[in-house]
Order: structure tokens, then C-alpha cells, then sequence
């Protein structure tokens, strides 16, 4: 049975006051999108005309204020059924009229139509009229179209003449311009059946046969106050007890539900309307009804409206299962996703979320709203506004939300995957791939150098501790460069969150279709991450020979984070290293073969750090022009350069050895063919008086007189005599042989020391250990380290 | 340690056990590896060269006469005598580990080459073919031979087949740890095949190391005056006449023969070894012996 809707009886007024002679017009168009209910309506008032004895039982059970004649006469025609090239001749014809037909030359006259309502009144209507008008060519057809016209015209008009009982009844799409114009040359009435005001009424007295005033309104209302009596913040309700009347008329529906799908399909006014949320309403009525007292929004099948909006469907299934551990999740999904594709607002406020999901048997609106809460972020197509007050579901993943989430996550229960995120940004990014990271990393035991960054920032004492450990039990000690950081890396929450960060939207990597935007995001967080880590480092661990060589010390030198830099520090000075060389080599009886020697540098920390073998060739080749060092060979093959012997190839069997631990023999020429004169005694000398001969400057020869007025004269010279060694006792011996103690007087005295870095303390004492001068000029090397 | 030992050299009647204590101690206990191990050469080098400062006796004299009179192969009763062909106490201290970490208690003691130390000679004075004749005697000529089990005599050419193959000239052909290991391998095929009571090891000769930094130091003339009178580690008297180079100190005569002492040596062009023997060294003449009852 058909419910008297209020536009219907708008429309029944209009006829009414036809009837009853209160108004003249008889004209009525009724307007609306598809399903809105035109088609409907005007059957309904067909009726009223073609059974009017009928209708008006209907009329008074609905209370309704209409009178209809006893008898009236009525004919319907729908263009997609009839397709007449003269409208009027389907309606003389139905109407019984063909004799009028006959008398009918172009289009029939106002005379010939009143002639329709001579007996009794008579209504005719027309469903779907703008569809037949257009189906006319127009250049074709024009006389056609002319002939109708005029029809149309005079039909209006005669409807609209108070001394006839002519209606005419058409439902309009708004799609014909001319059917607009021709109609409205007399102003019917229209009325616009989508604003009806009533529809939920129109919708509950079509899904449910009980009508609105059967219904057990107190059990209703026990429903309803229950679900009220729940709705504490952060639902928001102006008037909690207008809000249950209101439930109580829409009852068995929820009104936010029946206001959003009014809303959904309002919005799309090219859809079936009221039709559409029928159906939906519906469907789930037979799906729910025995599991719930009252449907809510999130007991719609999404399914529905996939039409409306295919991606964002395919988005809402896609995060099913990712909130499937939220309780309630899939429900708070639904409800989000039909906000959402309501093209108006497009989005859900927490009200609206709460309203669409909660059951007060299920759970409380405090555990749904953590709930909903909790949807953000694990739900990659969900997204809120910077509020939270709204949500909604995007195309796109929102991914700056899951990584958020997920960066919360891993700082929860995952800090082992954030340090290990930390450890690869440090080597990756920071020290580009270049170094290993202590102790996260182990650290090959191998003679290349490697340079080896720590993320603790450790006390000198905690530092040296800790390599202490690290450095028990390996045999290449000298080619690891250790950086240390000078600022709080692991144990700072700042870094540590930009590493959960990192790690956050690594970890949705293969999770989230997002065209290319997560590696975007992974790019930018790891460049910050990078930016923060690069300013904390760092400190290169140096280590030198204690000042008495008892054991190694350990210094911190500034520098960048790039092993570039750090080399730079460590320096490529092959003197250092030549020294060293002799030094070890003075200690060995029986030399060092050059492959022992190289391999000392690589393991003892007390040496000079090689950044690379040709740093020790190279000094080791200078030691040799220089004279410093004796090489030897396989078979007692000796490389003297005294004797001017080649360089050989410095291959590593060749032993190294310091010229003052070779027997005199090794020196010996073979004997020249010369007879010897004075100068053989010096080259028997040993090989320290052959350095000095290398190393002896010619000397400058001036005149002096011995008394001034004398023509005699003493001849004196002024020759720079250079000492070498790493005692004072070495040196002696040097002046011993080279200083006549008769004839030479010295007059300055220049001493240069490269010591192993001295302390404050070591250098006092140091200085207070030199003997007094007429004069002492000392420059000092220091290295200082700024304070960070 | 070394003072102590150097006045046993003094006091005692026979000098050779206060030098075989002197190698022992530098050789054993043995090093953590085979390289580190073989690094003690350096020190064996020292305490020669300091023996042959202090006591050139020994080299011209005691050392001689012990090689030409007391070189042996003594075959143990009821057990076996395995020749390690050029073992020196290097390898020997390593093979005593070993046998301990079997569980063998093995003895120590030592033996001479003869002179000049070589193969030949030492079966001459030994009178190997009679020996040969007397005994079941077995030639191993590799890692993984097959024993009876019952042999008197074992002849095993390692490491002396190994020592010539370490080096040519400047061109490495293996190492002395792969040397070191192969003849370990090979005693241990030997050891576990031998069925009885005792086992003696010993060697007809060691070798000296000839390498950079493990010789005499020597003057270009005298290098050059070496090098004209010999072309091998030896000459026989009758070839040559090296009592310049004997007057010199550089050789020594024995048994009709020119040897170099201890560690002097020459520079040689070619495919020459660094491990050599013939000579009248430490390590070359004064041989291992380790005794193992099983």
C-alpha cells in the first residue's frame, strides 16, 4: 500500500483545489532525479481518477483532506511504452473519443479537448514525456514537433480554465528545454518529489508492513535510550533526547545511517535515489535483522557502493585485513568508508565514526574510540585531519601515518631493528660504505687498513676499556682507525627516533602500493638521519709510543665523518715512518726482513700508522739513499749504498739492517789498484763517519790572524756538523769522532727532538733537563684538542 | 742463560752437549705456529755466530772430529730406525710436540752428520748397505706410504725432498710451513704403521738457511775469494786448494774435504736454494735423535 507522502499530498491539495473550485489550475508536473518517486506518484494519482471510489477509501484511511468525484475518467501514457507521432490520438483513443479524432485537423483545439470533460472530470497524465519529445528529429520532424506542440498548449491551457474539469499530470527530468517552455506557458504547479521531507517515512512504510503507528513504541524506545544513554564523549550530541525521538520514528534504522545514505545519493543526483537506498536498506535488513536491534551505518555492505567509487573500495578491502587485530576495526573501516565516498563532506567525524559503530551490548565508546585511534597508521589508506577530529580513507596510501605508526611500533618492541638501522645509516650513508661499525659489526682481523666508527660515546678510561677488548688476541692492532663519536649517539632519544623513523618506512616497503612515494620517504628520513649523525662525528683514536716506551698512549684528534679526512689526519709523512724503521732496526742484531718489518707496522700500535704499503717502501728506499740502512739479500748478498750499490728491488726476503750492527767487513770495498794514501783511513771508518761524510756540509773558509798586527795568519773555517740519533749517548759519540777536541771550538748548538707527544708534565721535565746557554730559542709543536 | 752455557763450553769435557742444549733451548719449547716458529732462526744465527767468536775450536776442531768419528745409525732392539733425510733440530722440536700430544713420552738427544753433511757420506760411515743387508729397511718417498709394519730401517726423504723444491733462485716455489706440514704428515703414515717396541728418529744431516739475514756478514773480498774456490757447499782437497780461505777462518778442512763454516756463504746466480747442506754449520752437523717407546 502506497504511503501518502507529503509531496504526494501536496500534489493532492493542488487537485483538490481544482475539484472543489478553489483554484483553476489543473496542471502539475512532478520533478525529481530518478527514484526519486515521480513515476510512482503519478500512478498514484492515475489512480485517483481512473478509481476514484476506490481511492478515496485509501485517501480517508491516510486522513487525508480530498474529495474526488464519484466517477472521473483518466489515461496514462509512458513514452517508452507508447511511441505515437500525435500524443493525442493514444489518449481520445483511451479516453473512448475517437469521434473527436475525427473532427481533428492539425492538432486538436481547445474546443475539441473540452468536449473531454463534458460528462465528467478527466485527467491525463504523461510519464516520462521529455524522452518521447526528444526521440523527434528536429529538422525531420518539425511539423511533427508542431503539431504536438500546439496540442501540449492548449491542453495546459484548458487544464488550466477554471470551467473545465481537465487535469494533466507529467513528470519532468529537467532534460527537454522545449517541454519546459510549452509546459510552463501556464504555470502548473510542481511539485519536486525528492523534497518530500518525509522520506525516512516513505522508506520504513515501504521496507516494513507494519505501519509507523503499530509499532511498539516503548520497546523502541527501551532500544533506543540504551544506545543514548551510552553516547558520552567524545560522541557529541546537542539534545540527547531530541536525538532519541528521533531514533525512535527511524527505528529499526539508526538516522546518521538513513542522513548518510541520503546524503551518498543526493549528492549524485543522476543516480537512482530513494530506489538505490531501498535496495541497500533492504539487503541489509535481511542480512541483520535477527543479530541486532538497531542497524547502524557499519552494518551496510560496503559492496553497495562499490559503483560510486571503485578505488576507494578496492582500498577499503585492501585495509581489512591490515586493522583485522583492532577491535572493531573492520566495523570503524566500513563506517569511514561510507562517510567517505559522500561526496560533500568526505570524511567521518569521530562523532559520526562512534554513532555508526557502537553497540552498547558489544563494547564501550571509550574502547571504540581507542580503537579508532588506533586505526591510524595501521590502516594504510586511512588518513585524519591534523585535529583528529575527522577520518577518512585516501587513494593514495598515507603513508607519512603508517610510517609514523610503524615508528612508534619499532620504538615500542623492536630497538634491536633500530639500532641496526642506525648501524646502516652510519656506514651506508654517513661514511659511505667505508668503514665498519663497532661492536655491532665484526671487524676482519687483516693487514688493509679499515676504519672502524663506534656509535657509545665513551670517557677516555670507558673507551680505552673497551678497545682493550677489542684489540686482545688480534694480530693486525695498527690498521684499524677508530672513530669515535663526540656527542651521544645510542643512548640519544633524538637519533633514536629518527632511526625508528627510517626503520618505519622501511618496513612497509612491499606492504603499500604507492607509486614511488615511500622510497621518497625513506630517501628524506634517512638524508635527516644522515645530516644529524654526520655532525656528531667524531674522534680519530690515536695511539703513540709512551714518552718512556713504556706501553701506548691514546689521544682523540677531531675529524669529519669521511675516512678521507681521517687519513689526512693520520698523515702520509714517510720521515715518521723512516725513523721508526731505523729505530727498530738499531734494536735487531740480526736485522728485520722487510716483509717482518712491514708486518710490525701493521701490528704493533706503538708504530706509525701506514696508509699504505708504499708510504714503507718509500721510506724505506729514502733510509737507503739517505744511507741509513744496509739491505741484505739472499746468500750474504749485501746492498750497501756506501759502496754505491743499486737499490735493489725491495722484495720481502731482503732483510733491513741499521749500518751500526754491520761487521766493518760489510763496508769494505774491494781493493782498488790505487796505492792507499791518508784518505783510506777514512774509508775504513765506520759506517757513522760515513753518514757524517754525507751529511757534512763544505765547509767555509775565511782568514783570520791570529794577532792582528801580525802577516801570519791561522786559516779557520766554519763547517756545520750535523748529529743524529735518538740518545744522548749516540750523539756523543758522533761529536767524539767528528769534533777535534784541539782545534774545533763549537759556537751554536741547534737541537731539534721529535718526541712521542709529551704531557705538560713530561715536557717541564723534559725542559728542565737542558743545560743552560747564553741564549735558548724553543718552538714547539703541539697538538691541541678543541673542546666539543 | 747464555753465559752459563758459554762457560759449560769451558769446564765441561765435550762441549757438544752444552751447544745441543743451547739449539734445544732456542728450538723447543716450539713456537705458536710453524712461521712463528721457524722466526727463531734469527737467534740460532746469533748464538753461532757468538760460538764461532768465542770458540773457533769448535767449528775447526770439536765439530769436525765428532762428525768423522761418532756419526751413527744405531738400529734399537726390537724397534725401528726411521732417517728423516735432513731433519735439523728445527723440525725436531715441532715432532716432539707432536708426539707428546699423541701420548708418546718421547727422549731427546743428538747425533752427527758426517762430513760434509751429506746423504752419501753419512751412508758411507754408517756402512748403509751392510745395514741394508741386516735389516728390513723401507724408503718412503711420500706423505702416505705403505709399511709393513715390521721394518728395521726407514729411510724417509722428507723434508730434504721438500727443501730443495722451497726456492730457486728469487722464485718461491712453496714454503717451509708447507714443507714443515708434508713431513709431519709423513713421520705421523710412518708412525702409525710401525708395529713395534721403540722408535728411534733421527737424520744423516741438517741444512742451514742461507736466506737474507740468517748468514755471516762478509767482506767483498773474501765473498769473492769463496766464491772462485767453491762451486758446491764442498770441494774435496784434491780439486782444490782453499788454505788461504782456511787461514782466513772462513773454511774448514776435514776429511779431505773444504767446507765453509757455520754460516758463511756467498752470493750464486741462478737456480740456487737457500737450504743447503755439505757445510760444516750447527744445524747441519749436529742432528737430532728422539727416542719413543711405544
Amino acid at each position: 500500500m502506497t504511503y501518502p507522502s507529503n509531496a504526494l499530498q501536496t500534489a493532492f491539495d493542488h487537485v483538490d483545489n481544482k475539484l472543489q473550485g478553489r483554484d483553476n489550475q489543473g496542471g502539475l508536473t512532478l520533478s525529481g532525479p530518478y527514484g526519486a518517486g515521480k513515476s510512482h506518484g503519478l500512478l498514484v494519482l492515475y489512480h485517483l481518477f481512473n478509481r476514484p471510489t476506490v481511492a478515496q477509501k485509501w485517501i480517508e484511511e491516510w486522513d487525508v483532506s480530498l474529495n474526488l468525484p464519484e466517477s472521473s475518467k483518466a489515461t496514462i501514457h509512458s513514452t517508452s511504452e507508447t511511441d505515437a507521432d500525435l500524443i493525442w490520438e493514444p489518449i481520445f483513443e483511451d479516453l473512448g473519443r475517437e469521434d473527436i479524432l475525427d473532427d481533428i485537423k492539425r492538432y486538436p483545439t481547445t474546443e475539441h479537448l473540452e468536449q473531454l470533460t463534458e460528462e465528467e472530470p478527466v485527467a491525463i497524465f504523461f510519464d516520462e514525456i521529455e524522452t518521447w519529445w526528444e526521440s523527434f528529429d528536429k529538422s525531420e520532424n518539425e511539423e511533427l514537433l508542431e503539431r504536438n506542440e500546439f496540442f501540449l498548449q492548449h491542453l495546459f491551457e484548458v487544464a488550466n480554465d477554471p470551467q473545465e474539469d481537465l487535469f494533466a499530470f507529467a513528470t519532468l527530468l529537467d532534460k527537454s528545454q522545449d517541454i519546459k517552455r510549452i509546459v510552463n506557458r501556464t504555470n502548473p504547479y510542481a511539485v519536486d518529489m525528492n523534497d518530500t521531507g518525509d522520506r525516512e517515512q516513505i522508506i520504513l512504510h515501504r521496507l516494513f508492513e507494519t505501519r509507523q503507528d503499530d509499532v511498539d513504541e516503548k520497546a523502541v524506545r527501551d532500544i533506543v535510550s540504551e544506545y543514548v544513554d551510552h553516547y558520552n564523549y567524545p560522541i557529541e550530541i546537542d539534545e540527547p533526547k531530541r536525538y532519541e525521538n528521533r531514533m525512535v520514528e527511524t527505528y529499526p534504522f539508526h538516522p546518521e545511517l538513513l542522513d548518510l545514505l541520503d546524503d551518498v545519493y543526493d549528492a549524485g543526483r543522476e543516480r537512482q535515489s530513494v530506489r538505490g537506498v531501498m535496495n541497500v536498506l533492504a539487503d541489509t535488513v535481511r542480512r541483520k535483522y535477527n543479530e541486532t536491534d538497531l542497524l547502524i551505518t557499519c552494518d551496510i555492505e560496503p559492496s553497495a557502493f562499490r559503483g560510486i567509487n571503485q578505488t576507494l573500495f578496492n582500498r577499503y578491502v585492501s585495509d581489512k585485513d591490515a586493522v583485522d587485530d583492532i577491535d572493531f576495526g573492520e566495523d570503524l573501516l566500513r563506517t569511514i568508508f561510507l562517510y567517505t565516498i559522500e561526496e560533500r563532506e568526505q570524511r567521518a567525524s569521530v562523532t559520526e565514526c562512534l554513532l555508526g559503530t557502537f553497540k552498547p551490548q558489544k563494547t564501550t565508546v571509550d574502547k571504540l574510540h581507542m580503537s579508532l585511534e588506533g586505526l591510524y597508521g595501521v590502516a594504510h589508506y586511512l588518513d585524519r585531519d591534523s585535529q583528529k577530529e575527522n577520518y577518512y580513507l585516501t587513494e593514495d596510501p598515507k603513508l607519512t601515518a603508517l610510517v609514523t605508526r610503524e615508528q612508534e611500533r619499532v620504538l615500542e618492541d623492536d630497538r634491536g631493528s633500530i639500532e641496526e638501522t642506525l648501524v646502516d645509516v652510519v656506514r651506508n650513508d654517513v661514511w659511505s660504505d667505508d668503514v665498519y661499525v663497532y661492536p655491532d659489526e665484526d671487524v676482519p682481523d687483516r693487514k688493509e687498513l679499515t676504519t672502524v666508527v663506534m656509535l657509545d660515546y665513551l670517557s677516555n678510561g670507558a673507551l680505552r676499556g673497551k678497545l682493550d677488548d677489542f684489540f686482545g688476541g688480534r694480530t693486525y692492532q695498527n690498521t684499524v682507525l677508530f672513530v669515535t663519536p663526540k656527542k651521544e649517539i645510542r643512548d640519544d632519544s633524538e637519533i633514536i627516533g629518527k632511526a625508528a623513523r627510517v626503520l618505519g618506512a622501511e618496513n612497509l616497503r612491499g606492504n603499500v602500493d604507492d607509486g614511488g612515494e615511500l622510497a621518497s620517504i625513506i630517501r628524506d628520513e634517512r638524508r635527516e638521519l644522515r645530516n644529524e649523525l654526520e655532525d656528531r662525528f667524531g674522534k680519530w683514536v690515536k695511539w703513540s709510543e709512551g714518552p718512556n716506551g713504556d706501553g701506548i698512549r691514546m689521544r682523540r684528534i677531531d675529524v669529519t665523518a669521511d675516512v678521507d679526512d681521517v687519513k689526512d689526519k693520520v698523515g702520509r709523512d714517510k720521515t715518521y715512518v723512516g725513523e721508526k724503521i731505523r729505530e727498530e732496526v738499531a734494536d735487531a742484531e740480526n736485522g728485520i726482513a722487510i716483509a717482518s718489518m712491514l708486518n710490525d707496522f701493521k701490528q704493533f700500535r706503538r708504530m706509525p700508522i701506514l696508509l699504505s704499503d708504499e708510504v714503507f717502501y718509500s721510506a724505506v728506499s729514502q733510509l737507503y739513499r739517505d744511507e741509513k740502512v744496509v739491505l741484505e739479500g739472499d746468500r750474504a748478498n749485501f746492498y750497501v749504498p756506501q759502496k754505491s750499490d743499486a737499490l735493489p728491488d725491495l722484495t720481502d726476503d731482503l732483510t733491513i739492517h741499521h749500518p751500526d750492527n754491520l761487521d766493518d767487513s760489510i763496508f769494505e770495498e774491494e781493493p782498488e789498484p790505487e796505492p792507499s794514501s791518508e784518505n783510506e783511513g777514512e774509508g775504513e771508518s765506520s759506517s757513522e763517519n760515513n753518514d757524517t761524510t754525507a751529511l757534512t756540509q763544505k765547509p767555509e773558509t775565511k782568514a783570520v790572524s791570529s794577532k792582528p798586527d801580525s802577516t801570519d795568519s791561522v786559516t779557520v773555517s766554519t763547517e756545520v756538523i750535523k748529529l743524529e740519533g735518538n740518545n744522548a749517548r749516540v750523539l756523543r759519540s758522533m761529536a767524539d769522532s767528528r769534533i777535534n777536541g784541539e782545534k774545533d771550538e763549537t759556537t751554536h748548538i741547534d737541537l731539534s727532538y721529535d718526541v712521542d707527544n709529551l704531557s705538560k708534565d713530561e715536557l717541564v721535565e723534559f725542559l728542565e733537563q737542558l743545560p743552560s746557554g747564553k741564549h735558548i730559542d724553543a718552538t714547539l709543536t703541539v697538538e691541541r684538542e678543541d673542546e666539543n | 742463560m747464555r753465559t752459563e752455557l758459554l762457560t759449560q763450553l769451558v769446564e765441561n769435557d765435550d762441549p757438544v752437549p752444552a751447544v745441543w742444549d743451547t739449539l734445544w733451548d732456542i728450538w723447543y719449547p716450539t713456537g705458536d705456529d710453524v712461521s712463528e716458529h721457524y722466526r727463531r732462526e734469527t737467534e740460532s744465527v746469533s748464538y753461532e755466530r757468538l760460538l764461532l767468536d768465542v770458540y773457533q775450536e769448535f767449528f775447526t776442531d770439536v765439530l769436525p772430529h765428532k762428525c768423522v768419528n761418532e756419526a751413527s745409525l744405531n738400529v734399537p732392539e726390537d724397534g725401528t730406525f726411521v732417517v728423516m733425510d735432513a731433519m735439523s733440530v728445527r723440525e725436531a722440536s715441532m715432532f716432539v710436540d707432536m708426539l707428546q700430544e699423541e701420548g708418546y713420552e718421547p727422549e731427546t738427544g743428538f747425533s752427527f752428520s758426517s762430513v760434509p753433511s751429506e746423504t752419501k757420506f753419512y751412508r758411507d760411515r754408517v756402512n748403509y748397505s751392510e745395514l741394508k743387508r741386516n735389516h728390513k729397511t723401507a724408503d718412503v718417498k711420500s706423505q702416505d706410504p705403505t709399511l709393513d709394519g715390521d721394518e728395521e730401517i726407514i729411510w724417509c726423504r722428507y723434508p730434504d725432498a721438500l727443501l730443495e723444491n722451497i726456492q730457486e733462485g728469487k722464485t718461491k716455489l712453496s714454503s717451509i710451513e708447507e714443507m714443515y706440514e708434508k713431513t709431519e704428515t709423513a713421520l705421523r703414515a710412518i708412525l702409525d704403521q710401525l708395529d713395534t717396541d721403540r722408535i728411534v728418529i733421527g737424520s744423516d744431516h741438517g741444512y742451514a738457511r742461507l736466506d737474507a739475514g740468517h748468514t755471516f756478514q762478509i767482506s767483498d773480498g773474501e765473498k769473492s775469494a769463496l766464491q772462485e774456490t767453491f762451486s758446491g757447499r764442498f770441494e774435496s782437497v784434491g780439486e782444490v786448494d782453499a788454505s788461504h780461505l782456511v787461514d782466513a777462518g772462513l773454511v774448514v778442512e776435514a776429511d779431505g774435504y773444504y767446507m765453509p763454516i757455520g754460516r758463511y756463504t756467498w752470493p750464486a746466480r741462478g737456480k740456487y736454494s737457500t737450504f743447503q747442506h755439505g757445510g760444516l754449520s750447527l744445524l747441519e752437523c749436529i742432528t737430532p735423535r728422539i727416542e719413543v717407546t711405544l
